[in-house]
C-alpha cells in the first residue's frame, strides 16, 4: 500500500550516492525483499519505472531487480535453521520456540552505475 | 560498476525512529506501539488503559488516523493528554509524523506514552516509530486465523491483546485455538485475552504493563 514512498525511497538514496560518484547513468538497482515485509514487488516495480522517469537521465531506463528473501526462523534451543510455513516459528526438529531469521528485508542490496 | 549498498529502504524512517527512542529514554518514558485491525477494540483498549493506570501512572497518548480526530476525542473525555496526528490516508504511522507529534507532548510529565496506529495489521508492522513495545490488539470476531495471514504484525509483537471475549458465544471462534496460532508465530509474546467493553482480563494486562512503565523509569 505504500510502494510509492519505498520507491522514492530507493531513488533517493541510490540517486545521492551515484551522483556523488559521478555516475552518469544508473544500469540496474537490486533490492532484497522478505516474503513478509507487506510489500507487493509488482507495485514496488509499478512506482519504480513511473518515478525513474521523472528523474531525467541518470534513471533512464534503470532495470529493478527484486530479491525475494524467504521467512526462515532459528530454533532458539537446538539452533536448527528452518522455513517458515503454516507451523510458524516451531522448531521441526525438537519442537522448541523460534526466532524469525529472515524474511522482513527491506534493502537496497546494490546498484550497477556508470 | 557495481555498488554494494546493503541498506534498509527505510534507513531514514529509522533514524528518526532512534532520534524519538532517545527522547523518550531521557524522559524515562515507556513507549508502546498498537497495531491492529481497524474495528479490533485499540481505542478501547486505551481507554481501559488510562483509566486502569490513573493515579498510579502518568500517561500520554499519541492517536493516529486516517481522518478523524474521533479516537482522539475520546482520549481527551478521559482528561488524558493527546495528540491528533492525522495521515491523510495513509496506511500508517512513521517516526517523522511521531517525532512531530511529540513536539505537543510534555514527556518530562509522563512515565509511559501509548501511541494508537493507523487501523491496519500490514504495514505498521514495517515502520519503527521509536516505541520499546509493539502490542499487536486482535478481536476474536476476526477469527483465528490471523497471526498466520500478518505474520510480520504478530512476530514483532511483545504482547498481543485478543479482546473482545465477551463476544466468543456469539462466534465460532476457540479462545485455545487463536492464542495456539499466536504462539506459533510469536513464542515468546504475552497474551492477554480481555474484554475493553466488560472490564473481563484488564487487570492482568494492566499488570503487565505497569511493571514495564516502573523498570523504564
Amino acid at each position: 500500500m505504500h510502494e510509492l514512498g519505498l520507491a522514492q525511497n530507493v531513488i533517493d538514496a541510490v540517486g545521492a550516492d551515484a551522483r556523488r560518484r559521478g555516475f552518469r547513468r544508473v544500469r540496474r538497482v537490486t533490492l532484497r525483499v522478505g516474503e513478509w515485509s507487506a510489500v507487493l514487488p509488482e507495485s514496488l516495480e509499478a512506482g519504480f519505472a513511473v518515478l525513474a522517469s521523472l528523474e531525467g537521465d541518470l534513471f533512464a531506463g534503470t532495470e529493478l531487480r527484486i530479491e525475494r528473501e524467504p521467512a526462515r526462523g532459528v530454533c532458539v534451543a537446538c539452533g536448527r535453521s528452518f522455513p517458515v510455513g503454516r507451523d510458524g516459528l516451531v522448531c521441526p526438529g525438537c519442537g522448541g520456540a523460534g526466532r524469525l531469521e529472515t524474511g522482513v528485508e527491506l534493502e537496497i542490496e546494490s546498484y550497477e552505475g556508470e | 560498476m557495481e555498488v554494494k549498498v546493503v541498506e534498509r529502504i527505510l534507513k531514514v524512517n529509522d533514524t528518526v525512529a532512534r532520534t524519538n527512542r532517545s527522547r523518550f529514554d531521557a524522559a524515562g518514558v515507556l513507549a508502546v506501539n498498537f497495531i491492529g485491525s481497524p474495528g479490533a477494540g485499540k481505542t478501547s483498549v486505551l481507554e481501559r488503559t488510562v483509566t486502569g493506570l490513573r493515579g498510579r501512572v502518568s500517561l500520554a497518548c499519541i492517536e493516529g488516523d486516517p481522518y478523524t480526530t474521533r479516537d482522539a476525542e475520546r482520549i481527551a473525555a478521559l482528561e488524558c493528554p493527546v495528540v491528533q496526528i492525522n495521515t491523510q490516508g495513509g496506511c500508517h504511522l512513521d517516526a517523522a509524523l511521531v517525532s512531530q507529534a511529540l513536539d505537543q507532548v510534555d514527556l518530562a510529565a509522563a512515565d509511559l506514552l501509548l501511541i494508537e496506529n493507523v487501523g491496519n495489521l500490514l504495514c505498521p508492522s514495517q515502520y519503527d516509530l521509536g516505541e520499546h513495545l509493539t502490542v499487536v490488539v486482535l478481536s476474536v470476531t476476526e477469527g483465528a486465523d490471523k497471526p498466520e495471514k500478518y505474520p510480520a504484525a504478530f512476530q514483532r509483537a511483545h504482547a498481543v491483546i485478543i479482546n473482545k471475549v465477551d463476544a466468543l458465544a456469539l462466534t465460532d471462534v476457540d479462545l485455545g485455538a487463536v492464542e495456539a496460532t499466536i504462539r506459533r508465530f510469536n513464542p515468546q509474546a504475552a497474551i492477554f485475552p480481555l474484554s475493553a467493553r466488560t472490564g473481563e482480563g484488564v487487570d492482568a494486562w494492566l499488570r503487565w504493563l505497569e511493571e514495564r512503565v516502573k523498570a523504564a523509569r
